[in-house]
């Protein structure tokens, strides 16, 4: 065997792909040469090594509660971003419904049908952003969402909305047709069925509509509205505070309102605003965890007026 | 709960279901995102970017491979985008790798021993980081992650042959930057 050999079997030596000759005859070389003898060695000290080091490390808690509350927020946003675009085309509708209603001869009937079509845009602009603020309130830390994600959105909004707004011209065209066969004429000042009462038919469709998209609005940013009362400070003292807290911290996340963890010299923090009630009971959770032996007392707490607990997680 | 089971239900978006499941391997992703980026904080950074993209990518798992191998893939390649995206190549100080919480090893070491091959570790690791990072990548999920060779291909997302050699060459460097520093790497033996 020559030394060049000698070292390109030392990988598959180390990964144990040798059987015995091929094994006998590097025991044999490494007799004889000392250089190979040395490099030898230094493989399997390498190994060795290698394996010695850890394969797995602990994950700070602030990190481990990081990526599960990242998690959490983009299995909402993706539920809310189903939302947005139901409002979005809800809107759509109702602006080309209102672009055919409008219709005058049919000349103008594309112009009005484009301007529903920008109009649609902009109310799924509009949502969007009354999403995006949810979103904000909500996770502050951990916003990983990409734009290039939004602007998907809302793109795949408008062209819902350049749909409608090739079903509004064919509507207009077959709803022109029929009035014409029946010597029907119509203008666009008269108020229609339906119309808001007392308005001019334009106007009075306008206003309903964006107060129905601004309603729509509102409901979405309420969701994210944390407005926070009281403070509450309370510490537990428990065996194993990372255990305790990821604990504490999952239980936390259950009620509707924000809650974060954070290390401290001698444990961890969680910090959750919720209604009372909630707060309530969650501290009744956080209380079986605590091994103080004066016990715990609880702060009476109850309604759905917001507070802010602060408990302290201190490591034994 | 079964992974299987636990893997279907993430896969329809249930936020519960994918933080168990992923419960059990974050320690494994961490570890390796703390030898591919050599500090805890773009570690923890490429963590989360991490599992948010297992999030995103498991709806579309097929049971083909193995999920650890998958999850392995995503951590790597997340690791590796954010080391691409680095302008400067990381100097070879370790920034608080070596204290960023390594689970003990059972290396049939006497407590003295342990001590006394601290050094040696962490000049190994400081090794480990020196290596350009296909090698690393390579190198730390063969003999520190302990995976199999096709394993790493899929992994990686190259064929077993190139695996076999960027092993060979990361192992050669690694031997080559032991013998240079005997007072270190002797220490080894007690």
């Amino acid at each position: 065997m020559r030394c060049e050999d000698f070292i390109r079997l030392l990988d598959p030596l180390v990964d144990g792909a040798l059987d015995e000759a091929q094994r006998a005859e590097m025991e044999a070389h490494a007799r004889d040469c000392p250089a190979c003898a040395a490099e030898l060695r230094t493989a399997l000290q390498l190994q060795a090594m290698l394996k010695s080091l850890p394969e797995e490390a602990d994950v700070p808690l602030a990190a481990q509660a990081g990526w599960r509350k990242a998690v959490r927020a983009e299995s909402k946003r993706a539920g809310r971003r189903r939302y947005t675009r139901m409002i979005a085309a809800a809107a759509a509708v109702l602006v080309a419904l209102l672009a055919v209603r409008l219709a005058k001869p049919p000349a103008r009937a594309p112009k009005l049908a484009e301007n529903a079509a920008v109009q649609a845009d902009e109310v799924a602009y509009e949502a969007d952003e009354a999403a995006e603020a949810v979103e904000e309130a909500e996770a502050p830390m951990l916003s990983v969402a990409s734009s290039a994600g939004k602007s998907a959105e809302r793109e795949a909004v408008a062209e819902d909305a350049m749909g409608f707004e090739e079903d509004a011209a064919d509507f207009e065209e077959a709803f022109v047709e029929s009035a014409e066969g029946e010597n029907f004429t119509y203008d666009a000042g008269a108020p229609m069925p339906g119309d808001a009462a007392g308005a001019d038919g334009a106007d009075g469709e306008d206003a309903a509509f964006a107060g129905e998209v601004s309603l729509a609005a509102d409901s979405v940013m309420a969701a994210g509205n944390a407005a926070s009362a009281e403070l509450h400070a309370v510490t537990i003292r428990v065996e194993d505070a990372a255990s305790a807290g990821r604990s504490i911290l999952d239980t936390a996340l259950e009620f509707d309102g924000e809650a974060t963890l954070s290390d401290t010299e001698d444990g961890a923090q969680l910090e959750a605003t919720l209604s009372a009630e909630d707060a309530r009971e969650l501290l009744e959770a956080v209380r079986q965890w605590d091994e103080n032996p004066d016990g715990l007392t609880l702060p009476e707490l109850a309604g759905e007026a917001r507070v802010t607990l602060l408990i302290h997680i201190a490591q034994r | 709960m079964e992974e299987n089971r636990l893997i279907q239900r993430a896969a329809q978006g249930d936020a519960e279901a994918f933080n168990a499941l992923l419960g059990a391997h974050e320690r494994r992703m961490y570890a390796v995102a703390l030898r591919m980026c050599g500090n805890p904080e773009d570690a923890q950074d490429c963590l989360q970017e991490a599992m948010l993209r297992v999030y995103r990518a498991i709806g579309g798992f097929k049971a083909q491979s193995s999920f650890s191998t998958w999850v392995y893939r995503i951590t790597m390649n997340t690791c590796l985008d954010e080391l691409r995206r680095r302008k400067s190549r990381p100097g070879t100080s370790l920034d608080g790798l070596l204290d960023a919480g390594w689970a003990p090893v059972d290396a049939g070491e006497s407590p003295e021993q342990h001590a006394l091959r601290g050094e040696t570790r962490a000049g190994l690791e400081a090794c480990i980081r020196e290596l350009p990072d296909d090698m690393r990548a390579a190198l730390v999920l063969r003999d520190i992650q302990g995976l199999s060779y096709d394993e790493i291909a899929e992994a990686l997302n190259v064929n077993v042959g190139t695996v076999k050699s960027r092993i060979s060459r990361a192992r050669e460097r690694l031997r080559e930057k032991i013998s240079a520093r005997p007072e270190l790497f002797d220490k080894w033996n007690v």
